[in-house]
């Protein structure tokens, strides 16, 4: 019969430890921060009350496009309004937005779509997906919308009856940009630095009348002054073209004057005042340096452009965003804060004095008034 | 009586032939680390190194997509901050400063493991993944290794291996081969509909060569090649109407190095590395084409001083040179020092280790950093560590140089990490357990983040800190009623006992809060938030049995939320995913080899890794090894 040696074991204090080490995890894990994410605003604004709308074009290649209201009489801001309204995303990076017989419609042009929610309840009732890169609307009549579109020279003729492309107008190069229509005549700008005119469409025929040349080259940006003038706004600084705004008069087509930007500044978002004799636009300066960054203010009159900024960006920040309240006499700025966090929207007085902030969505790039 | 007769009568001495035993002496750990073993390494030899790290390690694995990019984070990092070293030089790609997991096939390497922060084996701010393959045996050796494996995303893939050995030529050669459909279903909730993959195939080959030579054998000269090609589409996310995105990254790296033969008190090796990588993406609907082509040349020489047993000094001269070809005027040099001096046995317990290091670069100042840590072998099988490093992490040269966007003013990102732990070993009867567990704090300065969408920029816009606890714990049994060998040492020997079932389990535990501290901007929201896609927690937990030539394991993983953006306003859900795997080895007269079976994500679960990109439901894979020795 096989005996065993009999080996005491070592005396080792196996429990004690060890329920000791497991006393430390629970404690310290306990104490740690909850996996719950902070709930976030998530409400319609009240169809009644007015404000300002705001589309937030959210961050590349993440599908966080929202619409934020801005509401006058609360003088509180809701966020997350499409998401909340149809429980999922609107899209990925959104570009325009424009008011038509009760109904939003908004392009994101990363998605490749345009959608069209209801006004008062943002509630989704269409969308419309064979236009490529959609960015920018032209109301031509209420049941007319011109869209433009990155990437592409095509200008898309959109019935919003029933909500189709009915007809596609061919500029002569890709990126299509801001419109105009004023006298009757369609206007087209055509961000392509081949490009160094902007187009005269027919908007009955959709139908290319006549190019119009300006000084520079990649027109982006189009608007009227009160003498009737149109106002060009062209270049591309990361392709070595100079920015050029360019006065034309439409009747005669003849440029009128011109201004020339110095080559390391990137200005955008043209906009006038009610009484279109002073126009704003901002400069952007990516790297974030006080210099050529900002909102800047010049009356039509003036002979050069303006050296110093109305309202400079902060220190390592730009301005994405301007909207002009003319009812109320306020500007509106949007700080995107590198598009990875809510933009920090600002409200100043026409002197250029702060009033207050708001916090809104991803990259707010639009402001629509009532 | 009449056999304990026979019993006296017969010789009973037995004469072994000679065994030689190869090993080589451990640097002692001086922080986590984490060997990935080997049976795991084999069940996953047909896939990409994101998927065993997803399911068998505590890195975060931030997946693009299928047939997309694949990063890693440890410890609340950014991809940037993570190295990935191959026979111990630097891989991560010049202009971007990361390495696509996605392409790294498992089949290439012998050996993985991961350093979970900064160490003297790698310059990374938080830590890094060890690719090896088994250093040369000169001994006559022949082997070949044929692996098929299907997958039922429609994905094929092959494997051949030749060693040849003897005892003054060491050569081993790898071929992979993927082609990949990456087929499957998906509910897309952006458009409301039941949609299947397109766009998404991939076709990848691989080639890894180990050369070494044995000069008189005294002196060992080592040339290691490898050469990738992967073409792949992108498909659309869940919010894109379609895709015409297309990648081709082509790679050609190698190592040669050379080790004289040292003595028992002094050794030294060189190396010199050439690493051309191509990178080309195109995007046909949009016309848009970019190409990143770089070179390079990570070169060292380190000397090694053993005073005594317990008395090291290590000194390591290196430089590295980086070149973005289809730029001019675009690269980045350092050259500079590392030296280390570890002290052990310190009153037959502790050992130590002092770190320095300083480099020199053609564009920034960078500092002198440094690190003490120490290790304690406190009693019962439990050892105790902590260490203190300073650390930096200089910018790459896409954030230098890239066009638009770069930023040549950008300074190194910096640290200061603290991390202590402890091991605790415990064998009792058939019984083993294995506990580790660390706790680290590091700060960040100067992080660098890209800003924009137009036009992206990086910044050096915020301090982060990063902290958390880590915890390994296995434990494993041999399903057998214990009976003590006579002789009486209490000590449990596995391969006693072959024929008897085994049960193994293990734990992988990180809590993780990598939050922004400071910021350059005003009143930026994210102070206090979450870093971007670094989960609060994950778990990893895995149980299976072995019985004679037969493995089963269940896998469950868990990821927490992600946030999305900086400020925690939008976040990913969290999902829990199931693996069943199984293997089968196999052996008829000299040929050997194994079967291996795997169910991901047996609960069908949807998930996103990144937003936009659902990842595969339910799907399996097999796979056939054959070895000829």
């Amino acid at each position: 019969m096989k005996k065993f040696v009999k080996i005491k074991s070592h005396t080792i204090p196996f429990p004690n430890l060890e329920f000791g080490i497991l006393y430390f995890f629970a404690f310290f894990l306990n104490a740690c921060v909850k996996d719950i994410p902070n709930p976030s605003d998530k409400t319609i604004p009240n169809g009644s009350h007015k404000g300002v709308l705001i589309l937030n074009e959210g961050s590349y290649a993440n599908n966080n496009a929202e619409i934020s209201f801005l509401d006058y009489e609360t003088n509180a801001i809701s966020n997350s309004i499409y998401s909340t309204a149809n429980n999922k995303s609107m899209g990925d990076v959104a570009q325009d937005i424009i008011l038509i017989q009760g109904k939003y419609y908004i392009t994101t042009n990363n998605s490749n779509k345009i959608t069209v929610v209801d006004a008062l309840q943002f509630n989704e009732v269409k969308t419309i997906s064979n236009i490529s890169n959609p960015r920018y609307f032209l109301k031509i009549n209420d049941s007319v919308l011109y869209v433009s579109s990155l990437y592409s020279n095509s200008i898309y003729v959109l019935n919003t009856n029933q909500n189709k492309v009915t007809n596609t107008i061919q500029l002569d190069f890709a990126n299509t940009e801001k419109m105009i229509l004023l006298h009757g005549k369609v206007y087209a700008t055509n961000w392509n630095t081949s490009c160094n005119y902007i187009y005269q469409i027919n908007p009955f025929t959709h139908l290319v009348e006549d190019k119009i040349y300006i000084a520079g080259f990649a027109a982006h940006h189009i608007e009227v002054d009160h003498n009737g003038m149109l106002w060009i706004l062209s270049g591309n600084k990361y392709q070595n073209v100079n920015s050029y705004f360019t006065v034309i008069n439409p009747m005669t087509k003849q440029i009128i004057k011109s201004y020339l930007f110095a080559k390391e500044q990137d200005p955008f978002r043209l906009l006038f005042n009610k009484t279109r004799d002073s126009l704003y636009f901002l400069q952007v300066n990516y790297q974030g340096q006080n210099v050529n960054n900002g909102l800047y203010k010049m009356s039509i009159e003036n002979t050069v452009l303006p050296n110093q900024a109305f309202i400079p960006a902060q220190t390592n920040s730009y301005f994405w965003a301007i909207g002009l309240d003319t009812i109320n006499q306020f500007i509106y700025l949007s700080d995107p804060k590198g598009f990875n966090q809510s933009s920090a929207i600002m409200k100043y007085n026409l002197q250029g004095n702060i009033i207050q902030s708001y916090k809104a969505g991803i990259g707010a790039n639009t402001f629509l008034f009532p | 009586m009449i056999f304990a007769q026979s019993l006296v009568a017969q010789d009973t001495t037995h004469v072994l032939k000679n065994a030689v035993i190869y090993e080589q002496k451990k640097e002692i750990q001086f922080s986590e680390s984490q060997p990935i073993p080997q049976e795991i390494i084999n069940n996953f030899q047909h896939t990409s190194l994101q998927q065993l790290l997803e399911m068998h390690t505590n890195v975060f694995v931030k997946n693009y997509g299928i047939s997309t990019l694949s990063t890693i984070s440890i410890r609340g990092s950014s991809a940037a901050q993570t190295q990935v070293n191959w026979h111990g030089v630097n891989i991560n790609h010049a202009t971007t400063g990361l390495t696509d997991f996605s392409t790294l096939a498992v089949s290439l390497f012998d050996h993985i493991d991961i350093q979970y922060s900064s160490s003297f084996k790698n310059s990374s701010l938080s830590g890094s993944v060890n690719l090896d393959d088994s250093k040369p045996m000169f001994r006559r050796l022949f082997k070949t290794k044929f692996a098929l494996g299907y997958e039922s995303l429609q994905n094929l893939s092959a494997l051949a291996s030749v060693l040849y050995s003897d005892q003054v030529v060491y050569n081993k050669t790898k071929i992979t081969v993927n082609h990949a459909q990456n087929l499957y279903s998906f509910y897309n909730d952006d458009k409301e509909e039941l949609q299947s993959t397109t766009h998404a195939k991939s076709k990848q080959i691989g080639v890894m060569n180990d050369f070494a030579v044995n000069i008189r054998s005294k002196h060992i000269l080592s040339v290691y090649s490898w050469l990738q090609h992967i073409q792949r589409e992108i498909p659309a996310t869940t919010f894109e109407q379609f895709s015409a995105k297309e990648e081709t990254i082509s790679s050609f790296k190698n190592i040669i190095e050379f080790q004289p033969k040292g003595t028992d008190y002094f050794s030294t090796s060189s190396s010199l590395a050439t690493l051309l990588d191509f990178y080309k993406y195109k995007d046909s609907t949009i016309r848009i084409q970019s190409n990143a082509n770089t070179l390079t040349l990570p070169y060292s020489q380190t000397v090694n001083f053993k005073f005594n047993r317990n008395n090291y000094l290590y000194f390591k001269l290196m430089g590295r040179s980086s070149f973005l070809l289809n730029q001019s005027n675009s690269n980045l040099h350092t050259i500079g020092f590392h030296s280390y001096f570890t002290r052990e046995n310190i009153l037959q317990r502790i050992a130590v280790k002092l770190f320095i290091q300083k480099e020199f670069s053609n564009i920034f100042s960078l500092p002198f950093v440094y690190s003490i840590s120490t290790k304690v072998k406190i009693k019962y099988g439990i050892e105790g560590y902590a260490n203190f490093s300073t650390n930096y992490r200089m910018p790459t040269l896409n954030e230098l140089y890239y066009n638009p966007g770069g930023n040549i003013d950008l300074k190194p990102e910096t640290s200061n990490n603290i991390e202590s732990g402890f091991h605790i070993t415990k064998q009792y009867h058939q019984h083993a357990l294995f506990v580790s567990s660390a706790f680290y704090k590091r700060i960040v300065d100067q992080w660098i983040a890209w800003y924009g969408n137009a036009i992206l920029t990086p910044h050096n816009i915020q301090q982060v800190e990063s902290k958390g606890l880590e915890v390994n714990l296995n434990y494993d049994v041999i399903l057998k009623k214990y009976q003590k060998p006579v002789g009486g040492f209490d000590i449990l020997i596995a391969s006693r006992y072959p024929a008897f079932t085994k049960f193994k389990s293990s734990i992988l535990y990180a809590y993780t809060l990598s939050t922004t501290k400071q910021s350059a901007i005003s009143n930026d929201y994210s102070i206090g938030k979450q870093i971007p896609y670094v989960p609060r927690y994950q778990f990893k937990m895995s149980m299976g049995f072995e019985r004679k030539n037969i493995e089963i394991y269940f896998v469950q993983t868990y990821t927490g939320y992600r946030f999305v953006t900086t400020d925690e306003s939008q976040y990913l859900k969290p999902y829990a995913i199931s693996t069943i795997w199984g293997s089968y080895h196999y052996r008829y007269q000299a040929l050997k080899g194994a079967i291996h079976i795997r169910f991901n994500n047996i609960l069908n679960t949807t998930y996103q890794s990144v937003v936009g990109r659902v990842m595969p439901g339910r799907n399996g894979s097999i796979s056939f090894t054959f070895e000829i020795p």
